[in-house]
């Protein structure tokens, strides 16, 4: 009778690991950077680093009085409302004409099978009306998206997992990859942006994963230009030594999934300046 | 006369060696580098090659071409042993990622 105890009682705690919902994995999330930055609201995680350093908040505040992405968010706005050759536009592709929609994505497409980014969804529609796809890291496809994330200012992100074992998998699999040590240094996504969070990395503090994707595409300083999540993602990975995967490939739209879910409840503040 | 015959035929016997030797180290590089580049699309296919390989591989062929067989070979190596740990390291993660998840 003991022993039965014992497995049922092994088998339950396996099962409970194993099973943890995406809203279990959330909530553990959020809890974890509550108990390690006690003095900072949930709220304020959109800010990234600027949530928990006081002395760069300040400097950070005064960038944002000239904010360096407001050139892209023109340019955006002139590039979204542009009509395409055939005389369609962006809006015709996106739910209600692609303003105020940032908050949910990427979402799983149960037709296709695949997670559906906004970028990916700005160049499907550029293919089906006769264009050329954009390049994924930078440049116009970035102030297209700053300029949508900038509508969309406000909502609070609302990344769904449907009911299907595909969408499970796709999430599994970014998390999966937030959590896998790779390159020379041997760090992962969160070694840095969990674990990490708040120490200093040479002369720089390492932002806490909470919040990330609210504030994307950002303006970096470092790069003198606009730069989507996935750019991002790339400079991660080059900066712990391993050889980025493709931009919008499977694997960064998986990642991009997990991490926008884990922000789950926090408002849009896109586009961003950063360091 | 015969002096002659002698040196002559030590001067090619010598050039004979040494071409026979410049073979052996371009075939040790030719193997070195073979093994290094077959590890670096292993861990490329698991998705896991480290960015320093390939600059490794570059300056290897670079070496060989001015004829530093010996550098070559060492660089060739080094990559191949990254590449392998790269391979350990996707294998290693496959099942060690879990235990890192915020619970």
């Amino acid at each position: 009778m003991k022993r039965m105890v014992t497995v049922f009682l092994g088998a339950a705690l396996v099962a409970g690991l194993a099973w943890a919902t995406p809203e279990d994995d959330r909530q553990a999330f959020v809890e974890y950077f509550q108990n390690r930055f006690p003095d900072v609201a949930v709220a304020d995680y959109i800010n990234g680093v600027y949530a928990i350093d006081p002395g760069a908040y300040e400097q950070w505040v005064q960038i944002e009085e000239f904010a360096p992405y407001e050139l892209a968010i023109a340019e955006g706005k002139e590039l979204f409302e542009t009509p395409f050759a055939n005389g369609k536009t962006y809006a015709d592709c996106f739910p209600n004409g692609g303003i105020g929609i940032r908050q949910n994505y990427p979402y799983f497409d149960t037709a296709t099978g695949q997670v559906k980014t906004l970028e990916l969804e700005i160049n499907e529609c550029r293919e089906k009306n006769g264009e050329k796809p954009l390049g994924y890291k930078k440049g116009p496809i970035a102030s297209i998206s700053a300029y949508m994330a900038f509508t969309s200012r406000g909502q609070v992100l609302d990344v769904k997992i449907p009911d299907d074992p595909r969408a499970m998998a796709a999430y599994e699999h970014g998390k999966e990859f937030y959590y896998s040590k790779r390159g020379q240094l041997n760090f992962s996504c969160a070694d840095c942006h969990v674990s990490n969070s708040g120490m200093m990395i040479r002369a720089d503090r390492l932002s806490p994963a909470l919040g990330h994707p609210t504030h994307f595409p950002v303006y970096r300083s470092k790069w003198n230009d606009m730069g989507t999540l996935h750019r991002r993602f790339d400079g991660c990975n080059k900066q712990v030594r391993a050889v980025p995967l493709k931009a919008q490939g499977e694997e960064y739209r998986d990642l991009e999934y997990f991490v926008t879910y884990m922000s789950n409840g926090l408002v849009i503040n896109g586009p961003g300046a950063r360091k | 006369m015969h002096k002659k015959y002698v040196i002559a035929g030590a001067l090619i016997l010598a050039g004979f060696q040494a071409g026979l030797a410049q073979a052996a180290d371009e075939a040790a590089y030719k193997a070195a580098c073979d093994a290094a580049e077959e590890a670096r699309k292993m861990s490329a296919e698991l998705k896991y090659e480290w960015n320093t390989v390939a600059p490794l591989i570059e300056k290897a062929g670079a070496a060989a071409t001015a004829g530093d067989f010996g550098k070559a070979v060492s660089l060739c190596d080094e990559a191949r042993l990254q590449s392998e740990a790269a391979v350990a390291q996707a294998r290693q993660q496959a099942d060690d990622w879990r235990s890192a998840v915020v619970k």
